[in-house]
C-alpha cells in the first residue's frame, strides 16, 4: 500500500515535471533548430524556413548554416537577409561548416574519373564561385550579423539548456550535426528527435540526378562520414522525407499565384523571389509534415545508413528491412514515401499568407 | 643519388629501398625533385637558451603513461609556456584522459591551467584503446586523488580556437594522442590553421607499426583525423616510432627518478615503477622499461638538438583494410597512389598511361612535415631525468 503510494506520488511528481517543461518553453511552442545549406533568395532552402517562422505553434531556436546547395557565408547573408525582410532578426543565425569533414573537392574529381560525374554539387559547381565569395544578393545585402558562436556549439549548447525538448531539423549536409556529436558524445539523445531532408530510397523517375542511380541524393553524398554518424547517434526518434516523396511535390502556378495577391512581407517575398514549376518543394515537405503529419500517406519503416566506402558507391544510401538488417548498431529511420499533395498544398498556401509571428520591422515592403 | 638518398637513415625496412626505385622511375619520368627534401634539417628555431621568451604550447593529449612523463617535463621546462590541456580519448577512454589531465596539473601544482575535455570518440571510427600497455586508468593502475580542479566549460576544440585566435602565429600544438580535437578545430573554424605555428606530434612512423604491423597507436585510433592534421598546411614535426622506440627507461632512471623528493618526481616514479613491473609480468626478464614516446616528443620543443630531422610529405592511409592509419613519407614528386582497378579512356593528370590517381606532374612538391630520424637517446635521458629531479 504504502509502496502504491510512493509510486502514485513520483508519478504526480513526473506529470508536475512535465508541465513545468513545457511551460518553460516560449508559451508552450515546439521548439526546433533550422539547420539548413542555405542558399537563396527564395527557393527551397529559404522557404522551409519560412514555414517555420510562419507557424504560430513554432519556436525557431536558431539556424545554423552549412555549405551544401551554395557556401556558407553566401548562406548566412541570404539568410540573416530574409529575416530581415520578414521581420524576424530576433532568430539568431549561426556558422556552420564551410568544408565538409572528409570529402574533398578535389577528392569528388579524381573520384568522377573513375566512378562518372555527380551530376548535382551545390556549392562544387562548375561554374560556382570562392567559398567565402558573396556574389551579388538580388535581394541586398543584409546589414545584421551571425553570432559569434559556431553552429556546433550552438547546437550543443542548446541541447543541454533545455534537454529532450528540441526538434533538429536538417534540410542540408550533415556536417553540422556530425561536430555536434563529436563534441557531446550524448548530443542526439538529448534533443527531441531528427527530421531530415535527404536520401533517396526507390524513386521512379527521369531526374538525372536520380535516374541513373537511385541510391545518391546530394545532402546525404556531399558529407558522407557526416552523414553516417548522424545516422547512427542514438536519436528519439529520425524522420526522413526522402527524395521518394519529395518528387511528388510541386510548386504550382496556382499555389505561387494565390501567395502573391497577399500582401504581406512573407507572400511578396516568395513573389519576388521564387520561382513557380521548377522543382518540387523539397525542404518545405519536410518542416511542413513535422507540423502536421497527417499530409504524410505512406512511410516506410527501414534501417538507413551510408556507404562510407570509397568506391564507386561513396555517399550512397543503404537500407535494410528488420529481416536482412546487418550485426551492426544501425538505427530505425520513418522514410516518408508518399504525400496527399492537396492538403500539403494547401497548408503551405495558408501558411505564407498569414501574418508572421512576432515580426517587428519587416524591410520587406518598405 | 638513389644511394645519397638513403645515407643516414639507418634502421628503415624496405620503404626506403622502394623509394629508391619510384625517384628513378620519377627522374625518367622529368619529375621535378625537391633536393632540398631529402637533405637533414634541424627544426624551426624553436626558442633555445638564447632567446628568453618561452614558446607557448597547448598539449593535446590522452594520459596515459608516458603523457604523464611528458606533462610533468614539460611543466618543469622553463623554456615551454603551457597554455592549456585538452585531453582526448586514445590510450584510455576520456573518462580517465580527462580526470588524469586534471590531475597532472594539480600533481605540477599548475592548476591555473585550463584543461578542456575533448572528444570522447574518434571523427568516425569506434574507440580502440591501449589500456593493455597504459592500465585500465591510463596511469598504469597507479590511483592518484580524484582531482578538485574542474574542467573549464568550453570544449577542447573551442579552447583551442580560442587561444590560437588571441595570438595567431604564436601558438604551437603538442599533440600525445589521436588527433580528433585538432581536426574537430580545424573544422569548426577554416581559417584556424593559418595562425597555428607548428604541430609537434608524437605518432606515425616510417619503419613499421606497433599497433598493427603498419600503424603507429595514436594515427590508427583517429587516421581520419590524422589526414586533417597532415592536409592543414600547419607545419608538422613528426616523432613517430621511428625514434621513440629506442628511448626505453632503465631501471636506474626510474630509481633516479623515485629518489627525487618533488611532487611530479614522485608521481612519475610510481608511474614509471607500476609500469615496469607490469612489464615484466608480460615479459619476464625484460631489463628495458617504459618507452617514452611522449616526452620524446615534448623534449623537440625544449632542446631540438636531441632529435635529427629530414623533411617529408606525410600522408596517411585511411582506407586500407589491413594498413587503415599507415603513415607514409614521400620525399619527392610524384606521390604515387595505388593504380586504378580499371583503365581510364582519358589518361588522368598528364600521365602517359593511367597509374593511378596522381596530381598533375606541374604541381610543386611540398613537404609538409619534418621527421625524426635519429635521437641522441643520452642527451634525451638526462634532460628527462634531469629535469624532473632538479
Amino acid at each position: 500500500m504504502k509502496r502504491i503510494n510512493w509510486v502514485l506520488a513520483w508519478f504526480g511528481l513526473g506529470i508536475l515535471m512535465l508541465s513545468l517543461a513545457s511551460a518553460s518553453s516560449a508559451q508552450g511552442k515546439k521548439r526546433i533548430i533550422f539547420d539548413q545549406d542555405a542558399s537563396g533568395p527564395g527557393g527551397t532552402d529559404m522557404m522551409s524556413l519560412l514555414v517555420l517562422l510562419q507557424s504560430p505553434d513554432v519556436e525557431v531556436l536558431g539556424v545554423t548554416v552549412v555549405t551544401g546547395d551554395g557556401w556558407r557565408d553566401e548562406e548566412v547573408a541570404h539568410t540573416l537577409r530574409l529575416l530581415e525582410l520578414v521581420g524576424r532578426t530576433d532568430v539568431p543565425v549561426l556558422k556552420g561548416a564551410v568544408y565538409p569533414l572528409v570529402r574533398t573537392k578535389k577528392y569528388t574529381e579524381l573520384w568522377e574519373q573513375l566512378y562518372g560525374k555527380a551530376t548535382y554539387k551545390g556549392a562544387w559547381r562548375a561554374n560556382g564561385h570562392g567559398p567565402y565569395e558573396i556574389p551579388e544578393m538580388k535581394e541586398g545585402k543584409p546589414s545584421t550579423a551571425p553570432s559569434s558562436e559556431d553552429a556546433a556549439h550552438f547546437l550543443v549548447r542548446m541541447v543541454n539548456e533545455h534537454p529532450n525538448e528540441i526538434t533538429i531539423y536538417a534540410g542540408g549536409p550533415m556536417t553540422n550535426l556530425a561536430q555536434a556529436i563529436s563534441i557531446d558524445e550524448k548530443f542526439a539523445e538529448k534533443t527531441r528527435g531528427l527530421i531530415f531532408m535527404g536520401g533517396s530510397i526507390n524513386p521512379h523517375t527521369e531526374v538525372a540526378e536520380f535516374a541513373t542511380n537511385p541510391r545518391h541524393e546530394f545532402n546525404l553524398w556531399f558529407d558522407p562520414e557526416a552523414s553516417h554518424i548522424m545516422l547512427t547517434a542514438k536519436w528519439p526518434s529520425i524522420v526522413c522525407t526522402s527524395v521518394d516523396v519529395s518528387l511528388q511535390t510541386k510548386f504550382s502556378q496556382e499555389m505561387f499565384d494565390e501567395i502573391a495577391k497577399v500582401q504581406t512581407p512573407v507572400a511578396q517575398y516568395i513573389a519576388k523571389y521564387a520561382h513557380p514549376g521548377r522543382g518540387p518543394l523539397w525542404d518545405e515537405l519536410s518542416a511542413a509534415a513535422w507540423l502536421e503529419p497527417s499530409m504524410i500517406t505512406g512511410i516506410q519503416k527501414s534501417y538507413m545508413d551510408i556507404s562510407i566506402d570509397h568506391g564507386s558507391s561513396y555517399g550512397d544510401v543503404l537500407i535494410w528491412s528488420e529481416k536482412v538488417k546487418p550485426e551492426l548498431e544501425v538505427r530505425m529511420v520513418d522514410i516518408q514515401m508518399t504525400v496527399d499533395m492537396k492538403k500539403f498544398g494547401d497548408f503551405f498556401v495558408k501558411l505564407m499568407t498569414a501574418p508572421t509571428p512576432g515580426a517587428k520591422d519587416p524591410l520587406m515592403l518598405k | 643519388m638513389s644511394a645519397e638518398s638513403t645515407k643516414g637513415l639507418p634502421n628503415r625496412r624496405d620503404f626506403l629501398t622502394t623509394s629508391a626505385a619510384v625517384v628513378a622511375t620519377g627522374l625518367a619520368a622529368g619529375y621535378p625533385t625537391l633536393a632540398a627534401a631529402t637533405r637533414p634539417t634541424s627544426p624551426e628555431p624553436f626558442p633555445g637558451a638564447a632567446d628568453a621568451t618561452p614558446h607557448r604550447v597547448i598539449i593535446d593529449t590522452d594520459p596515459g603513461v608516458d603523457d604523464a612523463l611528458a606533462i610533468l617535463l614539460a611543466f618543469r621546462s622553463p623554456e615551454l609556456k603551457i597554455e592549456a590541456l585538452t585531453p582526448v580519448a586514445g590510450n584510455v577512454p576520456l573518462e580517465f584522459t580527462l580526470p588524469n589531465a586534471l590531475r597532472l596539473v594539480e600533481i605540477a601544482g599548475r592548476s591555473d591551467v585550463p584543461v578542456a575535455a575533448g572528444a570522447s570518440a574518434p571523427l568516425i571510427r569506434k574507440l580502440v584503446t591501449a589500456a593493455y600497455a597504459h592500465g585500465e586508468n591510463g596511469f598504469g593502475g597507479v590511483e592518484f586523488a580524484a582531482p578538485k580542479t574542474k574542467p573549464v566549460t568550453e570544449s577542447a576544440p573551442e579552447l583551442i580556437r580560442r587561444i590560437v585566435r588571441a595570438s595567431p602565429g604564436e601558438i604551437s600544438l603538442l599533440v600525445l594522442g589521436p588527433f580528433t580535437n585538432i581536426a574537430l578545430a580545424l573544422r569548426l573554424d577554416p581559417g584556424l590553421a593559418k595562425q597555428i605555428r607548428r604541430i609537434v606530434f608524437m605518432g606515425g612512423s616510417l619503419s613499421g607499426g606497433n599497433i598493427t604491423p603498419s600503424a603507429e597507436f595514436n594515427i590508427y585510433v583517429d587516421p581520419e583525423a590524422a589526414h586533417i592534421a597532415f592536409h592543414s598546411g600547419i607545419p608538422m614535426t613528426m616523432v613517430g616510432l621511428d625514434v621513440t622506440r629506442k628511448v626505453q627507461l632503465s631501471d636506474a632512471h626510474i630509481k633516479a627518478i623515485e629518489a627525487a623528493q618533488n611532487p611530479s618526481a614522485q608521481a612519475a616514479g610510481r608511474i614509471l615503477r607500476s609500469t615496469m613491473n607490469r612489464i615484466q609480468k608480460m615479459t619476464p626478464g625484460s631489463t628495458a622499461g617504459p618507452t617514452m614516446h611522449d616526452s620524446l616528443a615534448a623534449s623537440v620543443l625544449i632542446d631540438p638538438s636531441i632529435l635529427t630531422m629530414e623533411d617529408y610529405f606525410i600522408d596517411v592511409e585511411t582506407q586500407g583494410q589491413l594498413t587503415a592509419g599507415e603513415t607514409l613519407g614521400y620525399k619527392r614528386f610524384p606521390i604515387r597512389r595505388s593504380p586504378p582497378l580499371e583503365l581510364a579512356t582519358t589518361p588522368a593528370f598528364g600521365e602517359k598511361q593511367a597509374t593511378g590517381a596522381v596530381p598533375p606532374a606541374s604541381e610543386p612538391f611540398h613537404p609538409n612535415a619534418q621527421v625524426a630520424i635519429q635521437v641522441d637517446t643520452e642527451k634525451f635521458f638526462r634532460l628527462l631525468v634531469g629535469r624532473l629531479t632538479a
